[in-house]
């Protein structure tokens, strides 16, 4: 027997009374994730009220596939997917900016506090949305180069290097000042 | 710094406080994309039935069958028994009337002769009275 049921088996049978119209077992479902999924699309957008967005669209999608969802296999990756999608979708919708050239201005450490220097959220949130997400999604979500050069329809190289300069970027500012030890 | 400790430093963010207002947001949202779908459907169903009437309508109530033209059904006679036809109408006519046995005896005459010169191989018989 599988030992996943058991874990999952609470989940499946809130799922199987949310198909039959349970508002109860929607919000329970709601209340079992909706925080991690928010939790998401905060740390990609940087912004309270997309990040609100992002979580309404990705319940109502779910409510909208309830019939299409496994009651074997966890909701929440499914979720969470559906939220970073939604993310990328609003990224591609954005006028294309130059992220090369806004992680190289970066490095003029005038513009940031020492308080921001010390604070890896505010780091994050300076980085641009683009490099923001491909970080989030690599190191924090475990996305291979692959899912993100073919969600943003670029090649792994492009993601490989992107990655690689914007982690660069994050460690230089989170390291101690006078300790620094550049990534080459 | 390591990349499992810049990981660690990710990680240990804090989560965002989830707005207590978004869920009966989401709760109205899904309410009307409920209605949303269900006035899709109806509309859809609607110009369904539009679209599928016509064709229901030819196949469940066939129009009529052409009746046949009576005149056009009707057997017509050939040009030349035309005036045998016309001779027995003044016939059946001179009967009904109640003619002369004279009159009768001259129609009869003049129908005998017209059969004779006439190229009819079948010669018509007089309508019955």
């Amino acid at each position: 027997m599988d030992a996943r049921v058991p874990d999952h088996a609470p989940e499946a049978h809130l799922l199987r009374r949310a198909r039959r119209g349970d508002q109860a077992a929607f919000e329970a479902l709601y209340q079992a994730h909706a925080s991690a999924v928010h939790a998401l699309a905060f740390r990609l957008t940087s912004n309270a009220a997309e990040a609100e967005d992002i979580v309404q669209e990705t319940f109502l999608r779910m409510f909208g596939f309830l019939s299409g969802l496994r009651e074997d296999t966890p909701l929440r990756p499914w979720l969470k997917r559906v939220a970073a999608n939604l993310a990328i979708d609003r990224l591609r919708r954005l006028p294309r900016t130059g992220t090369d050239a806004e992680l190289e201005g970066l490095t003029d450490e005038a513009r940031m506090s020492p308080a921001d220097a010390a604070d890896a959220e505010a780091l994050l949130r300076r980085l641009p949305p683009l490099a923001r997400t491909v970080v989030w999604l690599h190191e924090m979500e475990g996305w291979s180069h692959e899912d993100l050069a073919r969600r943003f329809g670029h090649t792994a190289s492009w993601s490989k290097s992107l990655l690689s300069r914007s982690l660069a970027r994050l460690r230089a500012d989170l390291e101690p000042r006078g300790d620094a030890s550049h990534d080459p | 710094m390591t990349p499992e400790s810049l990981q660690a430093r990710l990680a240990a963010l804090p989560e965002p406080s989830l707005p207590p207002s978004l869920w009966p947001r989401l709760h109205l949202a899904r309410v009307r994309q409920r209605e949303r779908r269900r006035r899709v459907i109806a509309g859809s169903m609607a110009v369904l039935a539009l679209v599928a009437l016509p064709f229901v309508y030819t196949r469940i109530v066939a129009p009529p069958a052409p009746q046949p033209d009576a005149f056009a059904a009707a057997p017509r006679a050939p040009l030349h028994e035309e005036p045998l036809r016309i001779v027995d109408r003044e016939l059946q006519h001179a009967y009904e009337r109640g003619a002369s046995e004279q009159e009768l005896q001259q129609l009869w005459q003049r129908r005998q002769a017209i059969a004779r010169s006439g190229s009819a191989s079948v010669v018509p018989q007089p309508f019955e009275i």
